[in-house]
């Protein structure tokens, strides 16, 4: 009777032994798959973050571009500050010409996307202007753009360089 | 699961992280940028202005422009830092009870306010970005921050409406954006040159802690500083050319800045860069220009004497530590000053070891505060660790080149095929020699293996169509096949431990391929040369062969002639003398076949004519075209 017992009893060990090593693996089984699945996932989304990464790598790069082509343009424009008064015909054409270049670099910058603004006159506004120095001139309110030394330019929404301007000043 | 912020609240800049996909990423704030200047401003409106638009401002309203406000945080206004900036600051600094108060407008506010608000920025441009609510964050602050700098800037964060679940040191960030706290048992040196300040710290890793054993630094040396350098330089430059002194023209100078600064990034990756400022300025002679060239070896010249100012309080920091720079294992970089090539030269020659600088300076900290974040809301969990070939693995093909299959730094496991072809006429068997390494050149590289596909049905080379598969598997073994996709024959070899290379040894070829890159190189141009002779030789003795009496026998003599020129040249090293005869017998080889297609046609155009010539002739392609129907 009592070796009948234990052999009851070694058999329901085994029988719950089995019982739980099967629960493991279930478990395990249920942990890979979960982790497989997670890594398939997690592929499909990378696929989908690469195409939404492409399209603002794009945007990124015509707006590097654009800031290159920028400083050309304000060099352009720099140098218009400072023509001569006098000059004879043949220059005057010729400075005309150059000046059709500066024109072509402009457009080429709004086909980039490119929106140029800034101007003299308008209140400074410090989402949009960069203050690069200030005067005081009574006659004009204050907080005024006296002068914009560089233009700003935007891209959509987007900033790509605050207008670089000189503001009044009346509390200095 | 709601994500934890890791913010890196700095002096000048600051930076937010967060954990997606287990890999740490910085946020861009509104404006687009992925690092906001630490700036409060409130303008002659009264609105409150802060990061960049603050900046901007800065130099119309500077008493009401705050910035380094963590200089004063936690600060006790007897303070020697506080006595300072009061006397250095543009803004007005007043004492609140035991600490400080900033004026800003008709307002006073505690630097925990005035930080606040910036984390407050931070907090909405990420949640902005995220779309989803931001409750909790993690805070880095410098190492030697004492108990009350800590605390307020804890207290600031939950001004922000941040609940601080921790606050972290900037070095231990660092070393945990490069995952080195899993060195147990090593010294890092985190050396961080960021805009305004310098800090150097020694880190011990040890099982479940990195602590900090020393701190030093200067709290008034950074990329200003630098910047200052290069700007005095050109305004002198100038002056000497031109006898005008920039300086005094306001609009002038902020162009010269901006020069400055981008000179000074490039020449962090160029050996010189031109300074291009044209109109500058102009007197009585007419526009003047700015044109000037800077090299790095005049940039390094100027700023010798800073880089060399950050060693000083390296050694103090390593002294405190009780430590020789020999038992630092890694070293750290942080802040955009080290990208300066100078930099990373002396610290390297300092230690004798190369310093970290893969993750970008500006960031690492940002993206360590939020591995940690990550560890805390239990996304980085180290479930599975996947590994990489530490070496490229291919098979050697024409000339004794190593053709790559699976590059090295693939993750595993990972598989490739490629289609490869015979190298002579009815070749019926081919060897595939398994290697690994990084030499151009098949000998320099670890033979791992080969064997023979035979049973290739008998074709003219370039025919038969090889697919080699090479499979690593996530065990790092090896399967290579070889299939002929004419028969389906296929072979297939198993390799392992391909991935368990020592340190050492994968060290030891990656450095033989760098040390032979330039030898490797010409001898792979050698064997392309020798190819392309080859298959020039090949071709023309073919076309020979095929134009039977549709030549004359000089213009067959003259092909001739050259095929044995380029036979004569083509196993020397004379790339030029192979090239030469290749391009002559191209020009002889395409004149015969230009006659011999001649001749065909004229044969075509003797027999009677089918068509007229409107319409197209049956055997030859003919183009689709069709009309859209208007109804």
């Amino acid at each position: 009777m009592s070796d009948e017992q234990s052999i009851d009893s070694t058999q329901e060990e085994l029988e719950q032994k089995e019982a739980i090593q099967k629960e493991e693996e279930c478990s395990k089984c249920e942990e890979y798959l979960m982790g497989w699945k997670r890594a398939l996932a997690d592929y499909d989304n990378l696929k989908k973050d690469l195409v939404r990464e492409r399209v603002e790598i794009r945007a990124r790069a015509r707006e590097d571009l654009g800031q290159q082509l920028i400083a050309v343009l304000d060099n352009f424009d720099q140098a218009a500050k400072f023509q001569p008064q006098e000059v004879s015909k043949e220059v005057q054409t010729w400075l005309t010409g150059l000046m059709y270049v500066r024109v072509q670099l402009e457009t080429v910058l709004q086909e980039l996307g490119l929106e140029p603004f800034g101007e003299a006159g308008t209140l400074f506004n410090a989402h949009l202007h960069e203050a690069a120095a200030q005067r005081s001139e009574p006659e004009k309110s204050d907080q005024e753009i006296l002068e914009v030394f560089q233009r700003g330019w935007k891209m959509g929404d987007k900033i790509v360089r605050p207008a670089k301007v000189v503001i009044n000043n009346l509390h200095t | 699961m709601a994500k934890i912020l890791g913010i890196d609240l700095g002096t000048t800049n600051s930076c937010v992280a967060i954990i997606e996909g287990g890999q740490p990423k910085v946020l861009e704030n509104k404006e687009g940028a992925r690092t906001t200047p630490s700036m409060v401003a409130v303008n002659k409106a009264g609105e409150r202005l802060i990061g960049l638009p603050a900046k901007r401002q800065a130099v119309t309203n500077p008493k009401s422009t705050l910035f380094s406000i963590k200089r004063l945080i936690g600060r006790r206004f007897e303070d020697a830092e506080v006595t300072r900036d009061q006397k250095v600051m543009p803004y007005e600094i007043v004492r609140r009870g035991e600490g400080v108060a900033i004026k800003m407008g008709d307002k006073e506010h505690t630097p925990e306010e005035i930080s606040a608000m910036i984390l407050q920025k931070l907090k909405t441009d990420a949640e902005e970005k995220l779309g989803e609510k931001i409750e909790e964050a993690i805070i880095t602050v410098p190492a030697y921050f004492n108990d009350a700098q800590r605390a307020a800037t804890k207290t600031a964060g939950e001004i922000a409406g941040l609940k601080v679940r921790r606050i972290i040191n900037e070095p231990t960030a660092a070393a945990l954006a490069y995952g080195f706290d899993k060195k147990i048992g090593q010294q890092i040196m985190v050396y961080d040159l960021g805009g305004g300040t310098f800090d150097v710290s020694v880190l011990d890793v040890s099982e479940d802690t990195v602590e900090v054993k020393s701190t030093n630094g200067d709290t008034h040396l950074g990329g200003d500083d630098f910047d200052r350098v290069i700007i005095d330089w050109i305004l002198e430059e100038f002056k000497k050319q031109e006898g005008i002194n920039l300086a005094t023209d306001a609009l002038a100078l902020q162009r010269v800045k901006d020069a400055a600064e981008r000179a000074k990034i490039e020449l962090s990756t160029a050996a010189q860069t031109e300074i291009n400022q044209p109109f500058i300025t102009s007197d009585a002679n007419g526009p003047k220009h700015l044109v000037l060239t800077l090299t790095r070896a005049k940039l390094e010249e100027l700023c010798y004497d800073l880089v060399q100012k950050t060693l000083n309080p390296v050694k103090a920091a390593l002294k405190d530590a009780g430590l020789d720079k020999s038992a630092i294992q890694e070293i750290v970089m942080v802040g955009g000053m080290t990208r300066m090539p100078l930099v990373q030269k002396t610290v390297e020659e300092f230690f004798g070891k190369k310093p970290n600088i893969t993750v970008n300076p500006d960031e690492v900290v940002a993206l360590g505060a939020a591995v940690q974040a990550g560890v805390l809301q239990g996304e980085v969990k180290d479930v599975l660790l996947l590994d990489v070939t530490p070496l490229s693995v291919g098979i050697e093909t024409l000339g004794g080149v190593m053709t790559k299959l699976i590059e090295r730094n693939t993750t595993i496991p990972a598989s490739k095929s490629q289609v490869f072809s015979t190298a002579a006429d009815n070749q019926t068997t081919v060897e595939i020699h398994v290697l690994q390494g990084e030499r151009e050149m098949a000998g320099g590289n670890k033979t791992l293996g080969r064997f023979i596909l035979s049973g290739l049905p008998m074709a003219p080379r370039g025919v038969p169509q090889v697919e080699v598969k090479f499979d690593i598997d996530a065990n790092g073994i090896l399967h290579v096949t070889g299939t002929d996709k004419a028969s389906g024959k296929s072979q297939t070899i198993t390799i392992q431990g391909s991935t368990g290379l020592s340190d050492a040894e994968v060290e030891r070829m990656k450095k033989e391929a760098e040390e032979h890159a330039d030898e490797d190189k010409k001898a792979k141009e050698r064997a392309e040369h020798q190819n392309l002779a080859d298959t020039m030789i090949y071709t023309s003795e073919k076309m020979l062969k095929d134009a039977g009496d549709k030549i004359t026998a000089d213009e067959r003599k003259e092909v001739e002639e050259k095929i044995t020129a380029l036979k004569a040249v083509k196993d020397t090293d004379d790339h030029k003398a192979i090239k030469k005869a290749a391009d002559a017998l191209s020009e002889s080889a395409q004149k015969v076949g230009a006659k011999m297609y001649q001749a065909d046609q004229a044969a075509g155009q003797s027999q009677p004519e089918q068509s007229s010539q409107d319409e197209p002739q049956k055997d030859e392609p003919i183009d689709a075209e069709f009309e859209e129907k208007k109804e």
